[in-house]
């Protein structure tokens, strides 16, 4: 199918629905990777994965790899891992520390900002040879956010303050949940599923599956009633609800309705933690953040869940092929036994090995097959119409997510049509 | 002590048990070899990280291996509706005591686990500690190195 034009993209994606071919064929999962992935800002995890100078990890953006650097002076690289000779990966390990990446083919060797720094035989190549014109090529922009890396293919894109909007607030009280300010992420936990990525970027906004696809976690449908306000003005009175900023950015906050069934209360209020939170923030501001039940995504590949302090990123290997990376976070400063818990239950929801996202992963893979039994068939995204634009001209609803989701593919239909 | 014949020879019966109780889904059977101090462990990395925070794949006490089976018997666990279907191959046994009551057993093993028109081979590395308790075998710690535990991964079958 060919989508070059707006309205290619108007008969795939309405308000409140979307044509089922939109996560099954590969000629659209091609152009989103050129569209979205390429032409959007990607987030590459955080910078305490690369805390010491020579500490590196390698990535992808659609399929392209990428090194991730920390330098010398204390500056984060993202570099593009191919030499620039005959184009071999330069590291082929997935995180360490190393003075330099020496390609393996001829030993162009590189320092950590992408610097070329060896040539063997040099001289063969001509007077004119200028190591200067040949370091590793770095992404044509690269930012932080509250240590948050993200960057871009293409250099067009806002800068990154504009582009996350006020859904930075929440990034910071993900961050400000730290009493030293900060988080270090652990190693993160790495499952595969047979399905389109937006299987898992729909699933993280969608709150009416619990009850069905995790029964045996947070009980059946008969034993929760749904008790989150199911609409937007009802939620914006209670303090719960959705909202969603733009450029495909939501969040939910949950905090009030069912944050003691995720995490025992008395260990996210645990007095040293509190104490530590109120000398920064005040009484009333430290137990919002200790209590903080929020789900943050910003589009299109990063997820944070406030209440467990874990991230993920959705890393799309083919149409019906998705990589999710889990990340507990510890919170600096906080005591042990704190971040042990939190980590702890950020594995049991993450891990290939573990009780949640294992069955988020057969709803997905389910749901891949049952949509290519009719490409022009739609997805429902038609729960919870009931929102208002606020003042800020973000939408707030309620209920189940749906209005998040149909934001997210408002930023598609966006991207899709105009690239950048 | 046990001879060295006949430390191998109830090291190797115990592992086949093990794997037959896992592969024959009589899961309330394999937790009872577990002590009460028992951990049950996957490591993401190919070396024993016990040191610094190292995540896992799996890292429980024995209430998180009940609560793990609990949910593997929930009548409507998405995963586990149809069943999965596994067998263990076990080879490499190598066992040796540690002190009085403690026997360690390295053994390389490959699972094969199929469901839903796909299977899945999971080799690795294995390492039981076992304790004599009362006259009986038991796992204080087991630990499994799969290869490739550091790369993306579907749902694991009981290992």
């Amino acid at each position: 199918m060919a989508i070059r034009t707006r309205s290619t993209v108007d008969s795939l994606v309405e308000k409140d629905r979307v044509r089922r071919a939109v996560y099954t064929d590969p000629s659209i999962f091609s152009l989103e990777m050129e569209r979205i992935y390429l032409g959007s800002w990607i987030s590459l995890g955080h910078e305490s994965e690369v805390p010491e100078p020579g500490d590196f990890k390698t990535d992808e953006i659609a399929g392209r790899p990428i090194l991730v650097t920390r330098h010398n002076d204390g500056t984060v690289h993202v570099l593009l891992n191919a030499c620039r000779h005959r184009g071999a990966t330069v590291c082929e390990i997935a995180s360490g520390n190393a003075p330099a990446f020496k390609c393996p083919y001829h030993g162009w060797t590189y320092r950590s900002n992408g610097e070329l720094a060896i040539v063997p035989s040099q001289e063969a190549f001509g007077p004119d040879f200028d190591r200067n014109e040949y370091g590793l090529r770095p992404l044509p922009r690269v930012a932080t956010y509250r240590g948050f890396i993200f960057a871009s293919f293409n250099p067009d894109v806002p800068e990154l303050e504009e582009h996350l909007g006020r859904a930075a607030q929440y990034i910071d009280a993900f961050v400000d949940r730290a009493p030293a300010g900060k988080i270090q992420v652990r190693k993160p936990l790495k499952t595969e599923y047979a399905g389109n990525w937006k299987l898992q970027i729909d699933n993280f906004a969608d709150g009416y599956h619990p009850p069905f696809t995790h029964p045996a976690v947070f009980g059946g449908p008969t034993e929760r009633a749904s008790r989150a306000p199911t609409n937007g003005t009802e939620a914006s009175r209670r303090g719960g609800g959705t909202r969603s900023f733009g450029r495909g950015h939501s969040f939910s906050d949950l905090g009030r309705f069912r944050a003691s069934n995720r995490f025992p209360e008395e260990l996210s209020l645990h007095p040293s933690y509190v104490s530590a939170l109120t000398d920064r923030f005040g009484p009333e501001r430290a137990r919002e953040l200790a209590l903080a039940d929020t789900y943050l995504l910003i589009y299109p590949n990063l997820y944070l869940q406030t209440l467990l302090s874990h991230f993920r990123l959705v890393k799309p290997q083919a149409v019906d092929r998705t990589h999710v990376y889990g990340y507990p976070c510890d919170l600096v400063g906080a005591p042990d036994v704190l971040n042990d818990e939190l980590a702890r239950v950020t594995m049991a929801w993450t891990s290939p090995g573990g009780e949640v996202q294992v069955d988020d992963m057969e709803a997905f893979s389910r749901v891949q097959r049952g949509l290519r039994a009719d490409p022009q068939e739609w997805v429902l995204f038609t729960m919870d119409q009931n929102e208002h634009v606020n003042e800020y001209g973000e939408v707030e609803g309620g209920g189940m997510g749906d209005s998040r989701a149909r934001g997210s593919f408002r930023e598609w239909a966006r991207l899709m049509a105009e690239p950048s | 002590m046990a001879s060295p014949d006949a430390l191998q020879y109830e090291a190797e019966q115990f592992l086949y048990h093990e794997a037959a109780l896992i592969d024959q889904r009589h899961y309330r059977e394999w937790l009872e070899l577990f002590t009460e101090d028992a951990v049950y462990w996957l490591p993401t990395e190919e070396e024993n990280p016990d040191t610094g925070h190292p995540t896992s794949i799996i890292r429980e006490d024995r209430e998180g291996i009940a609560k793990r089976i609990k949910r593997l018997e929930h009548p409507v666990t998405l995963t586990e509706v149809p069943p999965r279907r596994a067998r263990h191959f076990i080879s490499n046994v190598v066992a040796r005591s540690l002190g009085e009551t403690e026997i360690f057993v390295t053994s390389n093993q490959l699972v094969y686990s199929f469901r839903l028109g796909v299977q899945v081979q999971y080799p690795g590395s294995w390492e039981h500690t076992l304790r004599r308790v009362g006259g009986q075998l038991r796992i204080c710690q087991k630990k499994v190195y799969l290869l490739g535990n550091d790369r993306a991964l579907a749902q694991l079958p009981v290992l």
